[in-house]
Order: structure tokens, then sequence, then C-alpha cells
């Protein structure tokens, strides 16, 4: 929006001046001198007011005439000269905002006591603030059913709700999923889901946010706390590497709530439901005391024998067989200050080291001359999106992001197999061949479509290919001077783990141990038999090596073959930093006490002081992205292997999704987003004689997977598409009736 | 292929617009054609071939009075009930029909014959009550004339929708 001079207008707020540019809302006016008008429905980032509350009724006057009806401050826009009364001055106004709020509560229960909203409640708090103290209202109230689970970590109470459609248009303008309405019409409205099937999308847990009653309620916090009990303590979720900003609130040293918290640079205030609900519990699943394997097992030993050992046999190890003989590698759960400590133990083991699965796709610093931020989605003109995996399994919030980008106005081009989720509303949807991500980089190059012209384009490649391609497509296509890359590392705090010293593949490092050069493999965080490609090379690979230390939350299949393992906090439990996807420092602070009651990074810090390396304490500190490097020379892209697909059989699109992994394994409250299911192209399901919901075995390298058929007419033919919740697998697959 | 007539049919409504979206109410209408009444597989069936949610099809669908959510019989009387028609006589209207067809408001007679619904203002205020008959208006109605109109139903083909 424009503010030049002609366009700025003066408004008068109860005898309050105030200039703003012409069209802003009055609610947003009024509160810029001080006048508070209350709403409900207001939402800004749900895009155009809707007026659909009644709460924020004004007196306007304009041109030196009344209007002759209150007004909506939320849809009325400034205009200049225009004299506005709240309910704070105007009779007229106080009386309009009493019979909104005594029609709001007409069938409103007003059970706040018992009500989890209660004390976080805008419907509580304006009626006290502004509402009448009695209600005309002796009729017996509308009861419905309640609760009513809308998903296993959503309840609805249909009597609390007050229409004011937040949550249907979260999900129909900001999620774009559709999947939760208002059913029928007037008073006989209510919200609802098709059939009253679970609400499944990414997103949904924002709905209990927005909410501004207690009528949608996250189900996993119904009655464990009321507000002057909690603390919220302000950290930076660890799903994914976007590092939204969290609150996570604490009852009695318990995390019972996560809540979005507002950072228009990176997450504009949403939460994807991984980072709301996955909780690493229970607590009595948690590994606590460190363990050594002697002739009986795994038998517990303590933090100071553990870190004794540890550094006794890497010091032994590396003295005995060489440099290389021992691998450090994590998949991003450290923190910045963790991974400094490990880093500087690997150098001084000499150790091969990895931050991610496969080297050339983690070098993340090829992509700096042509560094985005996330917040250039908000100016990009050109968003292409390339790759098989959603945008959303790779870094949760970013999608909408791009969703906000389209509806703005940006040119959104999706380059892939088909069956991702940005697709259906996309203005140029490329098909290619499944896998191929890095070829259609190439055919972008030779004909970038709208990229022509365009002034700030945004490229986001969502398949973990070497990123010399991605590297090679963008100086080809100008990204140095225009626009930029989105990088998505597959861990957390991947590119943190990376600066600090733990850079390198998993597959260099497989390879290693497979070639009998490593002799001691230390996992910090990452199960490489679940997290990784390759599950079965890895296994056989732990099997072989002589000392595997492992740091992990749970038990899990490296543990078994483990013959150190090391207890690990999880985010809400840890101080520190972490590095997101732009290269954003951000803090993250201990909720709660991690169950073994000692940080990783003093366990880490003992472990160096042993080595004779001494880590230094420092105070973590936060930092924006750094600024775009000086672009470099053109890179010669690698070589393309073609993927060829057996006839009869079809190319495997399983991307690791955003609902899989430890945590979200045990979370009851996330089980309906992981339901399996099965895509197949339309045409293809057709030839099979399968129809929608036909119950479909997908068999491929990674073993079986089963769910119902969805079918597509934008999936490119010869392809299947699943939710594999197993290690990454790609390939070719067999598809049959179950 | 069935499936694919209703999905042509769609897609020449949904050209019609610049958005795929403005076509519901017609893909809506052309399913219930098809059906007769939109079940829950109905709108799937929509949703995949106008590609929206389905919720968002049947937000819509619930939204109107002309779309039937739940099965009907081979006729359809419509009584409006609002203001003008209640004034005169239209709630004496649905009373009789009751008593012919044997079922209350919402209901279909036991023989399948005539679904017997309360519907919002006809737009036929100035001749009121109104009753549409398979969606032909019956303007002044009197409830003696049910008895009649009701017989005519039992006698008469069933009538698309």
């Amino acid at each position: 929006m424009s503010t030049t001079a002609t366009n700025v207008v003066t408004v008068t707020f109860d005898g309050r001046d105030v200039q703003v540019p012409a069209g802003t809302p009055l609610v947003v006016a009024a509160a810029q001198v001080g006048v508070e008008i209350p709403v409900f429905c207001y939402e800004p980032r749900l895009g155009p007011p809707i007026g659909a509350c009644r709460m924020c009724l004004v007196e306007v006057e304009l041109g030196g005439r009344p209007m002759p009806k209150l007004q909506a401050a939320c849809t009325m826009t400034a205009a200049d000269g225009m004299v506005v009364k709240s309910a704070a001055t105007s009779e007229q106004a106080k009386e309009g905002q009493d019979a909104v709020l005594e029609f709001l509560l007409l069938n409103h229960p007003l059970d706040c006591p018992v009500c989890d909203k209660g004390g976080e409640c805008p419907l509580q708090d304006l009626t006290f603030r502004y509402g009448p103290a009695t209600s005309r209202m002796t009729l017996a109230k509308r009861t419905y059913e309640k609760p009513l689970p809308i998903s296993p970590s959503i309840v609805l109470d249909r009597e609390r709700c007050i229409l004011c459609y937040r949550c249907t248009r979260f999900s129909s303008d900001v999620a774009e999923d559709g999947e939760l309405i208002a059913r029928e019409r007037g008073a006989q409205s209510v919200i609802a889901t098709f059939e009253e099937r679970p609400y499944v999308g990414a997103f949904s847990g924002n709905v209990t946010e927005l909410c501004p009653v207690g009528a949608l309620l996250p189900t996993p916090y119904r009655f464990k706390a009321r507000p002057w009990e909690i603390v919220n303590v302000p950290t930076v979720c660890q799903g994914c590497p976007t590092g939204c900003n969290t609150w996570a609130t604490v009852r009695e040293g318990r995390a019972e709530r996560i809540l979005s918290r507002l950072n228009p640079a990176v997450d504009e205030g949403w939460l994807c439901d991984r980072g709301r609900f996955a909780r690493h519990e229970p607590l009595a699943d948690r590994l606590t005391r460190p363990l050594l394997r002697g002739a009986d097992g795994l038998q517990e030993i303590s933090f100071a024998a553990a870190a004794r050992t540890i550094a006794q046999r890497l010091r032994h190890v590396d003295s005995l067989h060489g440099a290389g003989s021992v691998a450090i590698v994590t998949g991003g759960s450290l923190t910045n200050e963790e991974a400094s400590a490990w880093g500087r133990i690997a150098a001084d083991v000499h150790a091969r080291t990895a931050s991610g699965p496969v080297a050339a796709a983690g070098a993340w610093e090829r992509l700096d001359p042509f560094a985005a931020r996330i917040d250039d989605l908000d100016r990009a003109d050109v968003v292409v999106v390339v790759g098989d995996a959603d945008v959303t399994d790779r870094a949760g919030v970013l999608d909408l992001r791009i969703r906000a980008a389209r509806r703005r106005g940006a040119h959104l081009m999706i380059v892939s197999s088909g069956g991702t989720l940005l697709e259906r509303d996309c203005d140029t949807f490329r098909p290619v061949a499944a896998g191929t991500a890095a070829a259609s980089l190439q055919a972008l190059v030779a004909d970038p479509g709208p990229l022509v012209g365009a002034t700030h384009p945004v490229l986001i490649v969502t398949d973990p290919i070497d990123l010399g391609h991605v590297a090679a497509a963008a100086h080809a296509l100008g990204l140095q001077e225009r626009g930029g890359v989105l990088p998505l590392p597959t861990g957390p705090n991947e590119r943190g783990a990376r600066q600090a010293g733990l850079a390198g593949g998993g597959d260099e490092v497989l390879a290693a141990i497979e070639s009998g050069a490593v002799r001691a493999l230390v996992l910090l965080g990452v199960d490489p038999t679940a997290d990784w490609p390759e599950a079965d090379r890895w296994q056989a690979a732990l099997a072989q090596t002589e000392h595997v230390v492992t740091l992990s939350p749970f038990v899990n299949t490296s543990v078994s073959w483990s013959h150190v393992v090391l207890p690990q906090a999880v985010d809400l439990e840890r101080e520190g930093t972490t590095t997101n996807l732009e290269g954003r420092r951000q803090r993250l602070r201990a909720a709660v006490k991690p169950p073994s009651g000692v940080a990783d990074l003093a366990v880490a810090t003992a472990i160096a002081t042993h080595l004779g390396i001494e880590i230094a304490r420092t105070a973590p500190q936060e930092s924006e992205p750094p600024p775009r490097a000086k672009p470099g020379r053109a890179t010669k892209a690698p070589a393309i292997r073609a993927a060829n697909v057996t006839a009869g059989r079809f190319a495997l699109v399983a991307p690791r999704g955003l609902f899989t992994g430890p945590a979200v394994e045990r979370t009851a409250a996330l089980a309906h987003q992981r339901a399996p299911w099965v895509m197949l192209n339309h045409g293809d399901a057709a030839a099979l004689g399968l129809s929608e919901h036909d119950r479909v075995t997908v068999r491929h390298g990674g073993g079986e997977h089963t769910g119902p058929l969805r079918t597509s007419r934008r999936l490119l033919e010869g392809t299947v598409r699943i939710n594999w919740a197993g290690s990454p697998v790609a390939g070719e697959a067999e598809v049959v009736r179950a | 292929m069935a499936i694919d007539t209703l999905y042509q049919e769609i897609q020449t409504e949904i050209a019609k617009y610049p958005d795929r979206r403005s076509a519901i109410l017609a893909a809506l209408r052309l399913a219930q054609t098809k059906y007769r009444w939109l079940s829950p597989e109905a709108f799937e069936e929509v949703a995949r071939c106008i590609d929206l949610p389905v919720a968002q099809c049947q937000a819509v669908a619930s939204f109107y009075d002309m779309y039937f959510l739940a099965p009907v019989g081979r006729h359809v009387v419509e009584v409006c009930t609002n203001v003008s028609c209640c004034l005169v006589g239209a709630p004496d209207v649905v009373a009789a029909f009751e008593r012919e067809l044997g079922c209350a408001l919402g209901e279909t007679s036991t023989d399948g014959a005539v679904t017997l619904r309360a519907v919002e203002c006809l737009g036929g205020c100035g001749w009121a009550p109104v009753v549409s008959v398979d969606h032909r208006y019956l303007e002044h109605f009197q409830p003696g004339d049910a008895a009649q109109v009701v017989a005519d139903l039992r006698a008469a083909p069933a009538e698309e929708h």
C-alpha cells in the first residue's frame, strides 16, 4: 500500500486525530491513537475483514453528516474527515455494543468456570469490560452434543461458538484445505467437517488459537491447567528447519501446550500440527541414564563414567587407526552450542562428520550467493517449487507463506510429478517424471516460463538433490541479482551443525564404514536406520562397527546396536540457539527439565574436557540471517542419471513427511494425520479396476504400504504416491489391490 | 462411463467462469439431477470433478434449500413457511399435506411417492401461500387443495430435480 501524501487521510476518534493511509480499517486506525474498539472476528492474517460478529460497531460521521446506522469498524475504512465515536463517547455505539454482546451471549452457556478458555478468552474479557451485567434471555438456551471431536487433536463445543467464522476462514483462505466449514444457514449454522470426518490438515491446530471463545480447543490441553497456574516460556520449535517461534505452556514442571509466538519474519504467528502437538512422551519411554554395553547387555552407568568412556574410546580409536577412523554424525537436532562442542571434539579426534543424510544435498553454502530469506516470499512476484515432496513435508509453515504469496498475486509455478498440496491452485503446473528434480531444473533454465521478466522470483527445491544442480540453475536464472533460493535442510539445525564443524553427509560416512575405515561411530540425535535412506545398509554398518555411541531421547534401532548410549534432551528441555533454514539464529529456552536432569551440553563439555579441549561458556546469541554472499563463478551442474521404470511397475514417490519421527509416532493426537494412503493417476486406477477408497497395497524396496486409494488427475500416469512413514525410499513399486 | 459424463458436464460449467469455485452451484445441481439427492458419495464425486475440497461442496449445498441432503421421493412438495406465507395460512397448508401424505414435514410418504419439505421464501409473496410441486409453483394455495395434488402426484411418474 502506498503512503504518498495524496492518500493519507485524517480521521478523528473520540476527539483524537490520526493520519492513516486511506483504506485502513477503522479498528486499526483507532488503535493508533489509543482508542480501543473491541473485535471478535477481525483478524488481518485471515484476509479481508468480513464484519461477521458486529462487536466493533461505532458511530461514524462523514462530510459533516452522521451515517444513518452504526458501522462495523473492521469493514469500514478510513476516509478523510471521518469523525468516529466509539462506545467510550457515543451512547448509541455503547447501546449497539451492549446489544451485540447480549445477542452473542443468547445461546452461549457462560460456563467459564469449567471452560479451558476461561482466563484467556476474548469473549469473557470483552463481556466483563464492555458488556451488560444482565441478560433478558429467560428461555432455555440451545444445546448441542458436546464436546464434539473434529479430530483427535481438536474438540468443538458448538454451544460456546459465536459464529465469527475465524476458523473456517483460516481453513478456506489461509491453509486452503477447506476442511472446516459452516454447515446449514442462519440460526442453524454450525461449524463442522464433511460427514464429521476428522479435520486432516497440517495446520489444523491454528484454529484453536484463532477461536475467540472456548469453542475450538486443543484436546491434549483439556482440563490440564488454569491460566493463573501456568508459565508461558518463549522458545523455538525444533520440528523442522523453519524455526517457528513458540510459547511452551508449563504447569508444575510439565509442558502442557505449545502455542505460536508471532515472528513476522519467520512464522507470521502460524504453527503446524507437528510443532503444536508432537511430544516426546510418555516420559516413561525416555532414556534417562547413560548406558554401557557389558557382558549382560546395556547397563546403567553414571554420566561421569559415560563421558570418560566415550572420550577414552574416541582417543583410542583415533590414535590406533588414524584420521577418519572416528565418525561423528548428526541429523540436525543439536543446538549450535552442542554442535560446536562436538565439532571441537570431531576436530580433535580427526573424525569424519555428517550433518545430514546426503553430502551433496547438504552443502548449503553453495546456495549462499542466491540465499533468500523466508520473508522474500512476501515480495516475490514468482514462486517456483520444484520437486516431488510437499513443501509442508520439509518446512511446515512455508506452505502457508507460499499460498499467501499466490493470493497476493505472485505467480506460483509447480514442477513435480503431481499430487502435491500446492498445485491445485497454482498458476503453472509443469508435470515431470518422478525423481527428476535435477533434470527439471535444467529444463527450467532452458524454458523459464513465468521467470522471464520476474523481478523477485523465489526458487524452492523440495527434493534432496545435489545442490550443484540447484546452484547451477540459480546461476543460470540470474538469481544472484534478483530473488533467490530458499534452502530446505533435512534436520531442524542442520545448518548450525554444518557451520559448527560437523559438515558432511551420511552417505559418505556409510561408505567409509562399509570400506572398514571407520571403527567408532557417534550418532548424535539421529537414527540412520529410520531417518535416512539405505536403512538396511545402515543397520549392517552399525552391526560391523566396533564402537557405536548414540545420543537419543528414546530407545531405537541404533541404540540397540550401541555400546554407549547417552540420553538426549529434546527441544523443550534445552537452552541454546538454533539456526533455521535461512541462517537465522534463534534462542531455545528450556521450558522443562530433561528427564535425565543433565544438559546435553554439559555431557559434551565433559567429554571434551577428558580430551583436553576447553569449551568456553558463551551466552547464546540470536542473529538475523547473514547477508547474501558475493556471487561466485558459474558452477557446472553434476551429471544427471536417468531413471527408468520397469514396464508394469510404478515410479514411486514417497517423501519423508512432516508427520514422521519418534515424537510424532508417540502422539495419539496426530494419528489421523499419519493415516496411510495411496495415490494413483485417475486413468491408472481405472485400468487396474480400482476406485476411490479401495484398499491398495504398494510393495517397494523399503517394505509394504497399504491404504485407501486417492485418485488424482494431475499425478503423472505410471506414478504412485504414498505417505510412507518409514525411512526414505524411492525407485519403483508394484501396486495391487489389498 | 457414467462418471465421466458428470465430469464432462461439470467441466462445461467450469469453463463459463473465471474461477472454478463459481461453478459449484451448477455442479451440485448436475449431481442432484443424476442421483436425485446429494449423498456423501455424490459430494465426493463433485469435489473430484470440480477439484475443490469436499467439505466446501457440502457447505454450499447445506446453505440452499434447492439441494436435497437426504433421499427424496419420486416427487417433492415444498411449502414456503416464511413470513408472508405464514401470515396467510402456510401452517395449515403444511398440516393438510402431512395429513394427506401420512408423514411429517421433512419426511417422505411411506409409498415413496412424495417428500414434504418446508422452504424459505420462494419469491411469491404476492401470491401467498405458495407451494412448489416438483419446482412448479401453485399460488394462493388452500389446505383443501392438498388432497388433489397428492392424488395426482401418486399417479404421476418420477420427476427430475
